[in-house]
């Protein structure tokens, strides 16, 4: 459990070298400057910085970015 | 195959249901007739339309159906996990394949060849009973998924597989991205992406990072019988 939440925290959203077209857009979206494009394909240089906010899905115009998520009910208080 | 692949393929066809009823010896007999392939995230099965290679078992790995709009649109009809099988129907009628298949992880899957499955359906009429009774099941659900296409709006499918996704969630979490919930409830993306920011509004889901955490059970519950 311990090892899954670690985990998790240093997730980011994931990028499809085979998509991306190295556009940039994603990088001047992210609030956080979390991303860079490198030898023309976008990523994550600062991935700790990323907040997981979506903007830079939200951008990419060829759908190579995409957020997974895992659904779960709120644990009763 | 070696004996050890043969010994494997049989217990995985012995977790199948179409095989759960038949013994040891005859399950060797199916596995002899497979053949295992590999296959990469994303890689293309087969596709709607061509000539059935086929019956599937997932040892490893998550497969997509999936129907294409003449758009482009996705729309998965299943999502398959190890331990599962599919193109069933193809293999019976002879028909072409009904839908697509891709993978949406790496993926270990075995092939019974049709041919094989026909032989082994006339001479087992036990292997024959499970597939009547897996037929009838794929019906019940095809009817639910007519219904919710034909009868509830965006937000309400998309409250139902909210709903589902987090019943099923604790012991191995299925990750599902915007585009994959957009691709089960028959939408795009954008939609998904709106629905969501509405449901966070009104309080009822809330994002935390990757996960995705429904709030108020009832209310959403409430949405997906609309």
């Amino acid at each position: 459990m311990e090892t899954r939440m670690d985990e998790g925290e240093r997730r980011t959203p994931e990028i499809d070298g085979g998509l991306c077209t190295g556009c940039g857009d994603c990088v001047a979206a992210c609030p956080v400057g979390a991303l860079a494009v490198r030898e023309l394909r976008a990523t994550f240089i600062h991935p700790e910085y990323c907040r997981y906010c979506g903007e830079c899905e939200e951008l990419c115009a060829v759908g190579a970015i995409s957020r997974p998520f895992e659904v779960s009910f709120a644990e009763k208080a | 195959m070696s004996s050890d692949g043969l010994d494997n393929l049989t217990r995985l066809l012995g977790s199948v249901p179409y095989f759960a009823r038949l013994d040891a010896a005859t399950l060797e007999v199916v596995a002899r007739g497979a053949f295992r392939r590999r296959f990469a995230k994303g890689q293309m099965i087969f596709l709607e339309g061509e000539t059935c290679a086929g019956l599937w078992v997932v040892e490893k790995g998550r497969v997509r159906l999936l129907r294409l709009s003449t758009e482009g649109r996705e729309q998965v009809v299943k999502l398959l996990g190890p331990g599962e099988f599919f193109n069933e129907v193809a293999v019976l009628d002879g028909g072409p394949n009904p839908v697509s298949a891709m993978t949406a992880m790496e993926s270990i899957l075995w092939v019974i060849e049709r041919k094989t499955m026909l032989e082994l359906l006339e001479r087992y009429p036990a292997l024959a009973a499970g597939v009547i009774e897996n037929l009838a099941s794929r019906a019940r659900h095809l009817l639910a998924l007519v219904e919710d296409l034909s009868l509830r709006t965006v937000r309400a499918r998309l409250a139902k597989l909210l709903l589902a996704q987090a019943e099923g969630g604790s012991e191995a979490p299925r990750r599902l991205t915007q585009q994959e919930m957009a691709a089960q409830v028959g939408t795009v993306r954008e939609m998904v992406s709106r629905v969501l920011r509405g449901f966070e509004e009104e309080g009822l889901i809330r994002f935390d990072r990757h996960r995705l955490i429904v709030v108020d059970r009832e209310g959403l519950e409430k949405e997906a019988k609309v």
